[in-house]
């Protein structure tokens, strides 16, 4: 297989945006991402879109769309679904495309446009992604199903609910230093804890935002990327897994068996273990995911998890700096987008262009992105 | 008879029999003849290839895990707040459904059973309930 950089990146704004449809969205990302790899449509050979649901935008073959609004066409486009783990899905099938020689450069746009429709519409839309024969008519959000994964931490291991909230602060605080964050301001940990409960005993704070918003990077082969960059960011590690359709199966509510295969066989790829790691990026959808993503990932030990956040482990600093760019909690979570955020934030860190959130010296990072209740894991290593 | 609050799957055969044991107080259960899997809620196919034959199951469970929905989907709302609760029978397998208790009254490993609702005359669902 040969190699792949990424040389390109581009964010728009993550938000409640009103003044944006999907395909002005997806617009905001690639442009920039075509600047700042110093090319422009013409040199690319194809690109992949991640969508996670068009019932959101109400847009059917909704990558026909943003390929042509983006001036993509007519190269070839298609839609990569995975849930919320539909960005690095995409940048996946994109690697798998450049490493095979099958194209030279490639575009991934990753986008959604959540606000369409309500919050409570938004809310039956997830739950949807649950089994719809057996676990959906019991009206389990997507809060719930993490609920139940929370309230069996906190029986297993005595997680409080005040190191789940913890993770909303940190989250907070970082993403109030990032100016594409959806909620970009810091939350005190009181208010956190005591915030309205959604699916008990996860609060307002414990959980993502709705948001829309588009992301994109340019991958490129090796020889190509020598010609167009003295950066460049390498793929270097890609692990995947799934999960049981049914939360209920699982032999474990604590830990998503995915994600572990995910990170083995992404660490393995990338040659590395997981202290050479310098920053990681983790689909914090709920405060507990990002808890259990630090055991599953190896950052601590399963159960250590609260401790983790409550000891500052994963704050610049700390033993393992998680979600400097504000998460899904702060920065947002427009689904089919934010696995290529991901990409795009630990491309700023590796290239040293984070400011006041970089992680001094940052040569190796990694993204963990879950799609549905970890039906769906993608852990994808990045290093200079 | 459809099974659930909300449902627009197709009734099967599996289902139209899993329907059947509830309006008969039953719970019931599938299990492989070849790999001695058991599913609940059933399934009409067993991974490994092998046939499957239909048992009845002991409805008494503890719970597992629960959680109270504050903020409903849309299309099951009007009953917010409810509790959801995965309960663990006797022979380890686990299932998903509403517990009728006591939000402030639960606990992980209380004794539980699971019971049939019927909801009206062509609506049917399970439900945990406290022993």
């Amino acid at each position: 297989m040969r190699k792949v950089a990424v040389v390109g990146v581009g964010h728009g704004k993550f938000g409640k945006r009103t003044d944006a449809t999907l395909r002005e969205l997806a617009f905001e990302a690639v442009i920039p991402a075509l600047e700042d790899a110093g090319i422009t449509q013409n040199d690319l050979e194809a690109g992949v879109v991640t969508i996670a649901g068009e019932e959101f935008a109400g847009q059917g073959a909704p990558s026909a769309l943003v390929g042509d609004y983006t001036g993509i066409q007519p190269r070839p486009v298609f839609r990569v679904e995975s849930a919320c783990a539909s960005g690095t899905a995409g940048l996946k099938a994109a690697y798998g495309m450049v490493s095979s020689g099958l194209h030279d450069i490639v575009i991934v746009v990753g986008v959604e446009k959540m606000n369409a429709v309500s919050s409570v519409r938004a809310t039956e839309l997830m739950a949807r992604a649950g089994d719809t024969r057996w676990e959906y008519p019991f009206g389990v959000s997507f809060p719930g199903f993490y609920a139940l994964f929370a309230t069996r931490h906190m029986h297993e291991y005595g997680t409080t609910k005040e190191q789940l909230a913890m993770v909303g602060v940190k989250n907070h605080y970082y993403g109030a230093r990032n100016p594409v964050a959806h909620l970009p301001k810091e939350i005190p940990l009181e208010e956190a804890v005591n915030a309205m409960i959604i699916a008990w005993p996860l609060g307002l704070y414990d959980c993502c935002l709705i948001s829309d918003g588009g992301a994109a990077a340019i991958l490129m082969s090796e020889e190509k990327a020598r010609e167009y960059t003295d950066t460049p960011v390498w793929i270097t590690g890609v692990g995947s897994g799934s999960d049981t359709m049914m939360v209920a199966e699982r032999p474990s509510l604590t830990s998503l068996s995915g994600v572990k295969r995910a990170a083995r066989d992404a660490y393995k790829m990338a040659g590395i273990e997981v202290k050479d790691v310098d920053v990681a990026e983790v689909h914090d959808c709920f405060t507990i995911a990002e808890i259990m993503a630090y055991e599953d990932l190896g950052f601590c030990k399963a159960g250590e998890g609260g401790t983790f956040i409550e000891d500052k482990q994963s704050y610049i600093g700390g033993a393992m700096p998680v979600n400097v760019d504000g998460g899904l909690k702060s920065k947002g979570h427009p689904i089919g987008a934010t696995g290529v955020s991901q990409c795009v934030e630990l491309v700023k860190q590796l290239r040293g262009e984070c400011g006041e959130r970089q992680v001094e010296g940052a040569e190796i990072g990694l993204s963990h992105n879950v799609g549905q209740t970890g039906q769906f894991a993608n852990v994808l290593i990045y290093s200079r | 008879m459809d099974f659930g609050y909300v449902n627009w799957s197709t009734n099967t055969a599996v289902v139209e029999k899993w329907n059947e044991g509830l309006t008969q107080g039953k719970i019931m259960a599938t299990r492989c003849t070849s790999c001695q899997q058991v599913f609940l809620p059933p399934r009409g196919h067993c991974p490994c290839g092998g046939d499957v034959e239909w048992i009845e199951m002991n409805p008494e469970a503890e719970l597992f895990t629960y959680t109270v929905i504050m903020f409903a989907p849309e299309s099951i709302a009007d009953r917010a707040p409810y509790v959801v609760a995965i309960g663990q029978f006797e022979n380890g397998v686990r299932m998903l459904a509403h517990l009728f208790a006591n939000p402030n009254a639960l606990k992980v490993g209380m004794k539980v059973k699971l019971k049939p609702e019927q909801l009206d005359k062509n609506r049917i669902t399970v439900k945990y309930v406290p022993v």
